[in-house]
């Protein structure tokens, strides 16, 4: 900011700050808010209808309404402009009601205990928005940001959310024989709007068994296991958690300002086009789930543990279809692609133990592989988003591997003479090859033609990680306590999208400071490139050099408290008084370059651990007191 | 009593089963789909616009269109795009951006075309001259699809009717021959169902001169020049396509009533983008700056030819650009070559009540009659020898201005130069350079060489011309790829 409480401008400097605006009066300048208001309703009642038999009928609201208003003020001094101020306001409604109807029979015969229930569920979720806008404001002042004062019309728009209909029918069948033998056998019938007539009910059966060994007459002796499990089951369930009417192919009529208008004669008319393709056979996904569980306590349960190994297939896996280009710019609707399979160990191991020191000990893990086993018809691939200015693919998912892996070019460091470049076989048949220097990266000919091009990608690496590692504690000594909580996350390969962009010299955006570690001479460097603006080589590619180790430990939680001994606070009568302070995020142990590795999901489950510079965790203190009266 | 809680049972299942069957049984609002709409003529008239909106689409015309015509020696590309720069200087590979945006957008527009081709002929309510023109245009625009589809792919798949309403879209490629063929098709068609003109009211539709002239311009790649020269001559031979009475004309407003204007993209203040002007001015005035002239093209010019003043900014011109402060004066600083597109610097006059700044209204010309004359021209120099295109090349050359000096029997060198300096910047440079190499009638790899047909900046650059590879882009990577084995790359690539 100026001194004279102006803003600088980007397009100092002959815009070579880049195409972005002076980020501080973009602060400064904002004016936007996005409020909800939810109510939540629920109200049942239970009738005892014959001796062992229930009914309960359960009725549930949720409603929610959003209001939103956004002024952007008229900027002519940043590079990128706002030609007259605007002013939008919008307003959504959403809602759901949901409607239970339960029977429930339950009989305890000697040593049986059985449980009967059958129901119907049936869900409906409705929801609608309108938006306004007008354009050029002569007095932008706070006080005056009405639509009202708006000069012109920009935008009145208005539409139906996306409706959609649950409807279940499900049975379930519970029986304990003398607290060591129990079984469940389910059955769900579930028909979703989402899909049409024919594709549109699923059947999901589940059972599983158990053994608790600890309440059988031989472990009685055996004082030192207080408790022992074995489950096993098996179990379907579907999801429909997907757009809805990807049956039917949508047509959208546009006015000349939308999406499909046009103009003729100096006027605009409106225009329509199919929008998104139809997926007739659309139907829903199912996972099968086997899984076999050990649970067990030791020593009064102060030592007790879980181990779980599970075997998860994810069938007729619902993604957007790979839309082929010949099918223009339509979006293409989510299609049942394929299978996909998860299967590991989960463990958890806990300690508790202490009298007037009391303390407790957990471990957690979690073992996980994840492969995409079959994809159906013409679908060679689950593909992703792009990224950045050149729509550069990171992720795409092939046959036999995980789920968002990592494609592009392999790299074998850099050329450091133009001998290496005139000596490579890689490039013996490439025509960029005279257009390619000593600096360059030497990307790997993977398919041996002797050039490099898109035929030469391949699997980089695996955003999902190999083992997820959790340790938590607490310790309390007379007034004090403490907890933490660690988490740490093992074999994650990420991919650093936004360093590969900040790299790149041809960008109009500030650099990287590693950027000054360069190549600059024969054995400068093996893996930062050349500066240069020449595009040739594509120096920035999606490739291994921006694929990175995303190992991490963080100490996620951290509380001490101290409770004042009761003789003081009965003097000022409460019940208990706690002073705490509480620290979130507070460090990190990593060797991965970016801001954070903790990146998630960037486009479904399709794209996972790719860099586009997300926001870090929060690391955040609070200072705190619990009174209780 | 038991009777009772059987009706009882039986209520309950019906009224469940009916609620039931509601729930999940739900209709679209606000959006149609193929089953209930087109059902009169305004759902026709409404199918037809949608196609023409693609043409205002930033990665279909204004920005992609011009990067197919980057790697000639009229332009520098400028700007940031790493895509655009492999384009220029023919490095790029089967992964390149643009290369896969133009493919999609193109098929859009095929796949538009086939959808009203398909169901508007069902459609009862509607005039029957509607109908027709609808027809035309949809036949246009299938054709036009196919007609930036092979010259810039060559061979690529063709989707018919068949395959559009069964969403079959993984096709194998057609020869180059068969799409031609396919092409040729629909525009006969388009002629015939076309109306030469249009009302104030719909201007900026295609027209039956619209369809002769893409005709001619496809017979002239498809090397078949005497019917390149009879459907030509049914354009220049129509009052309605005359030439405009000035060459600057054609880049104003006044365009809109132009008999020469065949085809534009309509820009509208505040609804419809003019994103040419938008592209093309320098990023000082509001503009991205993208596609600056070359040094070569401007010493193309003869010296008192007033088309290098209508279609270049040089260093010293002066421009008002509808601020307000008069006239702002072109300088070097403003661009990397020393010049600026003049062609599409659009700006409100002074003063004007409509607005200020770039002015929107405004058709940006996709194409004009002009080059139909010299495309008829040059296959009559062709077909019969030096001078056969003179009076061509001197309506276009007098239009221009009266103190050009008449051609007297031009050959090919003298229409390459007319070609040149009367369509630079629109987009057809560099496809006449590699129509006229296949013949030898030029030596394109020579001529990218040459220093002036590269910026300042890539004067260092070996730019290689590869034949036959370059004369087609790749197909998409990323379509091969999805294809699974269905789609064949381009010889070379």
């Amino acid at each position: 900011m100026n001194d004279d409480g102006t803003y600088g401008t980007s397009k100092a400097f002959a815009n070579q700050l880049g195409d972005i605006n002076n980020p501080y009066s973009t602060i400064q300048q904002a004016d936007a808010y996005n409020r909800k208001y939810r109510a939540i309703a629920n109200v049942f009642a239970e009738v005892p209808i014959y001796k062992d038999l229930k009914f309960r009928a359960n009725y549930g609201f949720d409603g929610t309404i959003g209001r939103s208003y956004s002024f952007n003020i008229e900027d002519r001094i940043q590079t990128r402009e706002t030609t007259s101020s605007t002013l939008t306001q919008a307003e959504a409604e959403n809602y759901s009601h949901l409607l239970d109807l339960v029977l429930t029979y339950d009989k305890v015969i000697s040593k049986s205990h059985i449980t009967f229930t059958g129901g119907y569920s049936s869900q409906s979720f409705r929801g609608s928005y309108f938006s306004a806008g007008r354009v050029g404001y002569d007095d932008t002042s706070k006080d005056q940001r009405t639509l009202r004062k708006g000069n012109a019309f920009l935008t009145a728009d208005g539409s139906y959310d996306d409706p959609s209909g649950l409807e279940s029918v499900f049975a379930r069948g519970f029986y304990d024989y003398d607290g060591r033998f129990l079984a469940t056998l389910t059955f769900r019938a579930d028909g979703s709007s989402k899909f049409a007539d024919g594709n549109r009910w699923g059947y999901f059966p589940a059972f599983s068994l158990g053994w608790r060994v600890s309440n059988e007459k031989f472990m009685k002796d055996i004082s030192w296991i207080s408790n022992l499990k074995i489950t096993g089951g098996w179990g379907e369930l579907g999801n429909q958690n997907i757009r809805g009417f990807q049956y039917a192919s949508s047509i959208v009529v546009g006015n000349t300002y939308g999406t499909n208008g046009y103009t003729f004669g100096g006027f605009g008319v409106n225009g329509s086009a199919v929008t998104i393709t139809a997926n007739p056979d659309i139907t829903w996904e199912r996972a099968a789930m086997t899984n076999v569980s050990l649970e067990a306590g030791f020593l009064n349960n102060k030592l007790s543990t879980t181990i779980t190994y599970f075997d998860k297939n994810t069938n007729k896996m619902l993604v957007p279809a790979l839309l082929i280009g010949t099918a223009g710019r339509v979006t293409a609707p989510d299609i049942n692609i394929g299978d996909m399979n998860n299967r590991g160990i989960e463990a958890e191991v806990n300690y508790q133990s202490g009298d007037s020191f009391k303390y407790s000990f957990g471990f957690n893990g979690s073992f996980i592989k994840n492969e995409v086993t079959k994809l159906y018809g013409v679908s060679a691939f689950i593909p992703s988003t792009v990224y950045g200015r050149s729509s550069q693919e990171i992720s795409r998912t092939y046959e036999g591997q995980s789920i968002a892996s990592f494609y592009g070019w392999k790299t074998a460091g850099l050329y450091q003479t133009q001998a290496d470049v005139d000596n490579d076989p890689y490039l013996k048949n490439d025509s960029r090859k005279g257009s390619i220097k000593p600096g360059d990266v030497r990307f790997v000919d993977i398919n041996g033609d002797g050039m490099i091009d898109g035929g030469d990608r391949t699997y980089l690496g695996n955003p999902n990680p190999k083992a997820t590692l959790g340790f938590q504690t607490s310790l309390s000594y007379k007034g004090f306590d403490l907890s933490a909580n660690l988490t740490g996350v093992f074999g994650v390969s990420l991919y650093n999208a936004d360093r590969m962009q900040g790299m790149d010299p041809t960008y109009s955006f500030n650099l990287y400071a590693e950027t000054l570690n360069r190549w600059t001479g024969p054995g400068t460097s093996n893996s930062i490139p050349r500066m240069s603006l020449d595009r040739a080589n594509e120096n920035y590619r999606t490739s291994d050099l921006f694929v990175e180790n995303g190992n991490y430990v963080s100490l996620k939680n951290l509380t001490i408290g101290y409770t004042l001994p009761d003789f003081i606070v009965k003097k000022a009568t409460f019940s208990s008084l706690r002073l705490y302070v509480t620290g979130q995020n507070l460090f990190m142990i990593t060797n991965y370059s970016g801001y954070t590795p903790e990146l998630g999901y960037t486009n479904g489950n399709r794209q996972r651990g790719v860099d586009v510079a997300q926001y870090p965790s929060v690391r955040s203190f609070t200072f705190g007191l619990t009174l209780k009266i | 009593m038991k009777t009772k809680y059987i009706i009882y049972t039986c209520l309950f299942v019906v009224a469940f089963s009916t609620a039931c069957k509601k729930n999940l049984d739900l209709t679209q609002k606000g959006v149609y789909n193929t089953d209930n709409y087109f059902r009169n003529e305004t759902d026709a008239v409404n199918t037809i616009s949608g196609i023409y909106n693609l043409l205002a689409q930033e990665d279909y015309i204004s920005h992609a269109e011009t990067t197919f015509d980057v790697a000639s020696d009229d332009y520098w590309r400028s700007g940031d795009h790493a895509e655009d720069e492999a384009i220029e200087n023919l490095t790029y590979n089967a992964s390149n951006a643009q290369i896969n945006f133009s493919w999609t957008y193109k098929y859009e527009t095929v796949n538009r075309s086939t959808n009203a081709i398909i169901n508007i002929p069902k459609i009862t309510d509607i005039t029957p001259a509607i109908k027709d023109r609808s027809m035309g245009e949809a036949y246009f625009f299938r054709a036009f699809g196919y007609w930036r589809l092979m010259v810039i792919y060559g061979d690529v798949p063709i989707v018919t009717e068949e395959d559009y309403a069964k969403s079959n879209f993984n096709i194998p490629k057609s020869s180059i021959e068969e799409v031609r063929k396919q092409i040729e098709v629909d525009l006969l068609k388009a002629v015939d169902l076309l109306p030469e003109n249009y009302g104030a009211a719909d201007f900026g539709r295609v027209s039956k001169g619209t369809a002769l002239g893409l005709l001619t311009k496809l017979y002239m790649y498809w090397e078949k020049l005497p019917e390149a020269i009879t459907t030509g001559e049914k354009l220049i031979n129509n009052s309605k396509y005359a030439l405009a009475a000035t060459y600057a004309e054609n880049f104003t407003r006044a365009n809109k009533n132009s008999t020469e204007l065949l085809m534009s993209v309509q820009g509208l203040q505040n609804v419809m983008s003019n994103d040419y002007t938008i592209y093309y001015i320098p990023r000082a005035w509001g503009g991205y700056g993208f596609s600056q002239p070359l040094k070569g093209l401007a010493d193309e010019f003869e010296l008192n030819d007033p088309r290098k003043s209508a279609t270049l900014l040089s260093v010293g011109d002066k421009i008002d650009l509808g601020d307000g402060k008069g006239d702002t004066e072109f300088t070097s600083d403003l661009s990397s070559t020393g010049f600026s597109f003049r062609k599409y610097a659009v700006f409100f006059p002074a003063g004007s009540s409509e607005g200020n700044g770039v002015d929107h209204n405004y058709a940006v010309p996709l194409m004009r009659s002009s080059d139909i004359y010299l495309l008829v021209a040059e296959a009559k120099i062709r077909t019969q020898g030096a001078g056969a295109g003179d009076a061509l090349i001197n309506q276009v050359r007098r239009r221009a201005s009266v103190l050009l000096t008449p051609v007297v029997n031009a050959g090919m060198k003298e229409l390459i130069h007319e070609r040149r300096v009367e369509l630079a910047g629109e987009g057809e440079r560099h496809q006449d350079l590699m129509r006229w190499d296949k013949k030898n009638l030029v030596d394109i790899a020579a001529i990218y060489n040459l220093a002036k047909s590269k910026a300042p900046v890539d004067q260092g650059k070996t730019v290689t011309f590869v034949r036959p590879k370059h004369y087609y882009y790749p197909i998409p990577q990323v379509e091969i790829d999805k294809s699974n084995g269905v789609l064949k790359q381009n010889p070379n690539y």
